[in-house]
């Protein structure tokens, strides 16, 4: 076969390649490309969707990633991949009227979610709207800093919703996104192929997607990882909040909870009706963001005043 | 009565005279209401600065001062009788702004003859660390509200073990106003394609 660029191949050694090449995607898809291609990065372009792994692959992946981290960054990280609670059903709750804009939260969260300082990622987004409207186009996202609260303005977190109906989950291509048994939509980043399309779904505007390799510096690195939450990405992938899956899976607060320092977020199991988000929901005036689009956010905004 | 003949004797009865009276302040320090529920609270920030209280207003010279000292002393004056008097501090506590509701005085919620402890309306002495019960007194929705998790910040698990901060970790309560705060930089803006820039 002579193309027009010159370049001299015959049928028979194009389709004798294809076939080399599939041949060997065939058996790294059931398994024997582990033993037959060596190399971590062989390894990883094998590897099986999270959910469809068996235990031993996890581990196997685990030792893996913590070895390649290591090697990157040069610091022990503890990578989890622990499974969500029988019975719980992860809820969150902002208060509005005690919110005062301080952005606490975000730079709480990249810290603790390991995002990308250069180009720059932040999950949460603080909204500020003049006192008496609620235009999220007249909203100012990249007010300056100064003393909070602000006379005549009140503020507004956005941040992943966890949707019990999410649209960016439907729309994934490779299913790298779903939602787990416990409310979190998690992500595969090494499922990800980073075509965004989750991210034009999205109507909250919490998907952020790592255009260039993410640059973290080492020091500021968070060591407890889980395998789909807070794992250093890499370029060309999407990441979203998951109410800090790598803390609540241990039982933990979100980040963010922890550090507002007015107690705006509140965090809890939406099925224990003693937990305070349970609470919120019975006793407060409770609102979610763009209801009217059906995907039943577990991310709930109410007044407390 | 006994008669003491040895000094054994003495120093037996000496003793036990200080374990009774160290056995009866350990127990006023443990004092726990019945029925009532704990909240698990980290320590007051009362405790960093000056405490325990009673370090100078003590109750036991309290009197002296003006018999040793003929009130002419610089700790003499400190030694009085508590004065109950509502009035501007001006040698001690000088930096305490009270501007919380109208008719405040310290020894609304301060107890005159135990100064480490707070003071109920009812009358009851509760510990620094049980203050929310003081201020449940008058503000009653948001201790509702606090006990449920509504109100403030708690940190630790949402499963298990928490610390609820105390109303004192986030407001003066001599002046309770929630104070500013300073904001942190905003993101930076999108750059179209350049790389942007460090700021």
């Amino acid at each position: 076969m002579k193309t027009e660029y010159g370049n001299a191949m015959s049928r028979r050694t194009f389709l004798k390649a294809g076939g080399i090449a599939s041949a060997s995607l065939a058996l790294g898809g059931c398994g024997l490309g582990e033993k037959l291609l060596p190399g971590d990065f062989l390894k990883e372009f094998v590897q099986s969707h999270f959910k469809e792994m068996r235990p031993d692959e996890i581990k196997e992946v685990k030792q893996r990633l913590q070895k390649q981290y290591q090697k990157k960054y040069g610091r022990e990280f503890i990578l989890g991949t622990e499974p969500p609670f029988p019975d719980v059903l992860f809820a969150y709750g902002l208060d509005l009227s005690r919110c005062i804009g301080c952005r606490r939260c975000v730079y709480a969260c990249v810290q603790e979610n390991n995002q990308s300082r250069r180009p720059q990622i932040q999950w949460i987004r603080v909204l500020r709207f003049k006192k008496g409207t609620m235009n999220f186009e007249e909203s100012e996202h990249y007010y300056e800093a100064g003393m909070v609260p602000k006379e005549g303005y009140y503020t507004m977190p956005i941040q992943c919703q966890n949707c019990e109906n999410p649209p960016c989950v439907k729309v994934c291509p490779t299913k790298a996104t779903w939602k787990e048994p416990d409310g979190i939509v998690v992500i595969d980043y090494n499922w990800c192929i980073g075509c965004r399309y989750c991210m034009a779904a999205c109507p909250y505007w919490a998907r952020r997607f790592n255009f260039a390799e993410p640059e973290i510096p080492t020091e500021e690195l968070n060591t407890n990882l889980h395998y789909l939450g807070n794992r250093p990405r890499m370029r060309g992938v999407v990441e979203k909040c998951t109410f800090c899956v790598q803390r609540t899976r241990r039982g933990r607060y979100p980040a963010c909870v922890e550090v507002c320092p007015v107690g705006a977020r509140k965090f809890g199991n939406i099925l224990d009706p003693a937990s305070e988000i349970s609470l919120v929901l019975e006793n407060q005036r409770v609102f979610r963001l763009k209801e009217d689009l059906d995907t039943q956010p577990k991310f709930y905004y109410f007044f407390s005043i | 009565m006994v008669k003491l003949r040895t000094k054994k004797q003495i120093r037996f009865l000496l003793i036990s005279l200080i374990c009774l009276v160290v056995s009866i302040e350990v127990r006023a320090e443990q004092k726990v209401q019945e029925g009532q529920t704990v909240f698990p609270v980290p320590p007051p920030l009362v405790y960093r600065e000056l405490f325990p209280c009673q370090a100078c207003h003590r109750k036991d010279l309290r009197g002296l001062s003006s018999q040793i000292y003929g009130g002419k002393s610089y700790l003499g004056k400190y030694l009085r009788a508590p004065d109950p008097r509502p009035r501007i501090l001006v040698r001690m506590h000088g930096n305490i702004n009270l501007k919380h509701g109208k008719w405040h005085w310290c020894l609304n919620c301060h107890s005159t003859d135990e100064r480490n402890y707070l003071r109920l309306i009812k009358g009851e002495l509760i510990s620094f660390e049980e203050s929310y019960l003081l201020c449940g007194q008058c503000h009653g929705t948001i201790y509702r509200d606090w006990k449920w998790g509504i109100h403030g910040r708690r940190v630790g698990q949402w499963n298990g073990k928490k610390l609820y901060l105390l109303c004192v970790h986030c407001h003066d309560p001599h002046s309770p106003k929630y104070r500013k705060i300073m904001s942190e930089d905003p993101p930076r803006p999108p750059s179209y394609g350049r790389w942007e820039s460090e700021d």
